[in-house]
């Protein structure tokens, strides 16, 4: 079956017609959005407001577009198994998609189906919304989720299905010592307090070019902005499991590292490089060479921030990764999957 | 004199404290000890330090000392002196090498002499031996599984003769007595041990894990294998990782099935490596401990006189009230070196004098594709 270029691209355009209404506090459907969100988030209003005002991908560059277009494979039928933890993932997934085919079957969160309820309300003729996933051989699915989750799904395709899958992830930071200024600290706890620190793009570790003692300063500085920012960004309510686990992990982290207070989460420091347990919590690291520091974690790295003298370098070394600058670590581009550690072809079952 | 040696020297004097408490030698009191040990390693331990420093803990009531939660045994090393002073390291059980916990000990003999007393009152009538044999593997040089040390030392302090003309001195340096490998249980060698002991008219005792006797009871299929009259199994240990999973309940029965003992003659053992000291269910009714509880229940395990379990809230770790359900915290006084008080994902009651073991806690749900920390530990 053909489907032209315009064609997807029409239908893209369609799907980001009806985001931009959702998203919209203007429009009835933008704020019914905002109040379900508040429902099956977890996440503050000021977070859930801040997510579609800054992260949801609505005006996207035409160049984007064509990268979108031209890295997603067409396929008879399209299936998009969603995750919950960052609700606006459920837009680029869907675009994704899309783009793919002119039938596209979604499989939203049970969790947090909210986005894309939303969005088939007012594009119902972009997808569909199905409570399970029937991929033929021959078809694409895109499946976002944990590892174990993706492990089941794989397991359970019929032979000859083209899965595209988007596991877990985490974010990191690459900063020096000597450029260090109070807004990049600003930057880096906006892109932690966003979305609670849930997403695969969310930072978790820095890398500092420089010494401990620096290293300490930088974790400093990070912290006070955290505290700052849950005035206006406040985390969202914590059941008794988190609150007991949060605590667990807070004195194991106080017992192991130097730990300074960042008002419900905590950085971390230390001369080696650790990844916290993710509720706005960060480590920081001093580091002589990025790319060997986060060498170890090359197969779990989504996203980089650092400045445009080292994206080069950490390119290279991660090419997995998507390089941001601070404070843009979870505003990836609609260019495709925000997860480049697949080949686009995706595997076959 | 080296810098550190003023610290050795303190902490020298609180292990001699501990074992004459063990030995019920002193007029020291267990919560004084344990707040002179949590001020010792306020004072050498930095990590202890920090977080006496975060709770705001003044260290003046056992409930005021902040328990060391496990995972700090997997993130960074908990002890109060410099590796180089380190006889012996025991790992917790893990799937990769790297992120396994460790717990360093700088000397081992409290660990000994703690663990000989207390396993002897829970798995020996008062002045019995046993043939000391093991459903383990046998012991790394140098030792690596405190389980397995244990074990050693059992074999070498209850057992007073060799299994055969030949067996190496001392006993747990005998491969005779390990009887677990990669292939799995070693029964012709289990029946060598029960034809020694029929004909000598000793009892066995039988120290196992769980999952070993869950291998030992596929391999017999539902064959009998009695011990001799008089022979004690102790079970420990949990399922973790591994392909079946058994109750507890149904365990028991299956070992007592197979090996034709009553079932009050298999005693339950916890222990953790981050601690120093274990527990035992009171179930052996010749033991000293079963004299202290007549009529103990399986499935209640007591602690010594130097070990205290408290069952605590999750989030303000303070002791909840008698008979609710908590995580379990453990005030070890055998722990001079590491971390006196630790607080585990254990979740037990307090029951009849003892504790019941009630599973882990569930952690906070998985959340999508942000990376989940257990994934990076557990490899």
């Amino acid at each position: 079956m053909a489907d032209d270029a315009a064609a997807r691209r029409a239908r893209v355009e369609r799907l980001l017609e009806a985001a931009r209404a959702v998203a919209s506090p203007e429009r009835g459907a933008g704020r019914a959005l905002r109040a379900r969100l508040l429902e099956t988030t977890g996440l503050s209003a000021a977070n859930i407001e801040l997510g579609l005002t800054r992260c949801l991908e609505l005006e996207p560059a035409r160049q984007d577009l064509d990268d979108l277009l031209a890295s997603t494979p067409t396929t008879r039928r399209a299936h998009v198994l969603l995750s919950g933890n960052v609700f606006v993932a459920a837009l680029r997934a869907i675009a994704i998609g899309v783009a793919a085919s002119a039938a596209v079957q979604v499989r939203a969160s049970r969790r947090d189906p909210a986005l894309a309820e939303a969005l088939h309300a007012l594009a119902p003729e972009s997808f569909e919304l199905t409570a399970k996933l029937q991929p033929e051989p021959g078809e694409h699915l895109w499946a976002y989720g944990s590892d174990a989750t993706l492990a089941d799904v794989r397991a359970s395709l019929p032979v000859g299905v083209w899965f595209h899958p988007h596991g877990a992830g985490f974010g990191a930071a690459v900063v020096d010592a000597r450029a260090w200024s109070p807004s990049a600290a600003r930057a880096l706890a906006l892109d932690t307090a966003l979305f609670d620190q849930r997403g695969c793009l969310s930072p978790r570790v820095v890398c500092v070019l420089g010494n401990l003692a620096q290293a300490r300063d930088v974790a400093q500085a990070i912290a006070r902005e955290l505290v700052a920012l849950e005035v206006e960004l406040p985390p969202g309510p914590v059941s008794a499991d988190d609150a007991a686990e949060r605590r667990r992990r807070r004195d194991a982290a106080a017992y192991a590292f130097e730990l300074f207070d960042a008002g419900s989460g905590w950085v971390s420091c230390s001369s080696e490089l650790v990844i916290p347990p993710s509720a706005r919590n960060l480590h920081v690291a001093p580091t002589a060479d990025p790319s060997r520091s986060l060498g170890p974690f090359a197969a779990h790295l989504t996203c980089i921030a650092a400045d445009d003298e080292r994206r080069g370098a950490l390119r290279k070394a991660f090419p997995g990764a998507r390089l941001a600058a601070l404070g843009q670590m979870q505003c990836p581009v609609l260019d495709g999957p925000v997860d480049r550690r697949q080949t686009p072809s995706g595997e076959l079952a | 004199m080296r810098v550190a040696e003023p610290l050795i020297l303190a902490s020298d004097l609180l292990h001699a404290r501990v074992q004459r408490f063990a030995a019920g030698e002193t007029d020291d009191s267990f919560v004084g000890l344990a707040l002179d040990i949590a001020r010792f390693q306020a004072s050498a331990s930095e990590g202890f330090r920090r977080l006496v420093r975060a709770r705001g803990a003044s260290l003046e009531a056992l409930d005021d000392v902040p328990p060391v939660p496990s995972e700090a045994f997997r993130l960074t090393r908990v002890a109060t002196f410099p590796q180089d002073r380190e006889a012996v390291r025991f790992f917790t059980s893990g799937t990769t090498g790297a992120e396994r916990g460790a717990h360093a000990m700088r000397r081992t003999d409290t660990y000994e002499k703690l663990s000989l007393s207390y396993g002897r009152q829970a798995l020996l009538a008062p002045g019995a031996t046993a043939i000391v044999v093991a459903l383990a593997p046998r012991l790394d040089t140098p030792p690596t599984s405190s389980l397995g040390y244990m074990m050693a030392r059992f074999m070498d302090a209850f057992d007073d003769e060799p299994l055969g003309e030949l067996e190496p001195h001392p006993p747990s340096a005998s491969g005779a007595r390990w009887l677990l490998d990669a292939n799995g249980v070693n029964l012709p060698g289990l029946e060598r041990v029960v034809r020694t002991a029929s004909r000598t008219r000793r009892p066995i005792l039988l120290l196992a894990t769980a999952f070993a006797l869950v291998r030992l009871l596929d391999d017999l299929a539902g064959a009998r294998f009695p011990l001799p009259s008089g022979s004690v199994v102790m079970q420990t240990g949990g399922f973790k990782g591994r392909t079946r999973e058994v109750s507890m309940e149904e365990l028991r029965h299956g070992v007592t099935q197979a090996f034709q003992l009553g079932d009050r003659r298999v005693v339950g053992e916890y222990g953790m490596t981050e601690l120093t000291s274990q527990l035992y269910e009171g179930t052996l009714r010749e033991s000293a401990l079963s004299a202290r509880h007549p009529g103990a229940a399986p499935g209640i395990y007591f602690e010594p006189p130097w070990l205290r379990v408290a069952p605590v809230d999750p989030v303000t770790l303070q002791p909840v009230t008698e008979g609710d359900v908590g995580l379990a915290r453990f005030i070890d006084l055998g722990n001079v070196d590491s971390a006196i008080s630790v607080v585990t994902q254990d979740l037990v009651r307090r029951v009849e004098g003892g504790i019941q073991l009630l599973g882990r806690q569930a952690g906070a749900p998985a959340r999508g594709c942000s990376l989940a920390i257990e994934a990076l530990l557990d490899g």
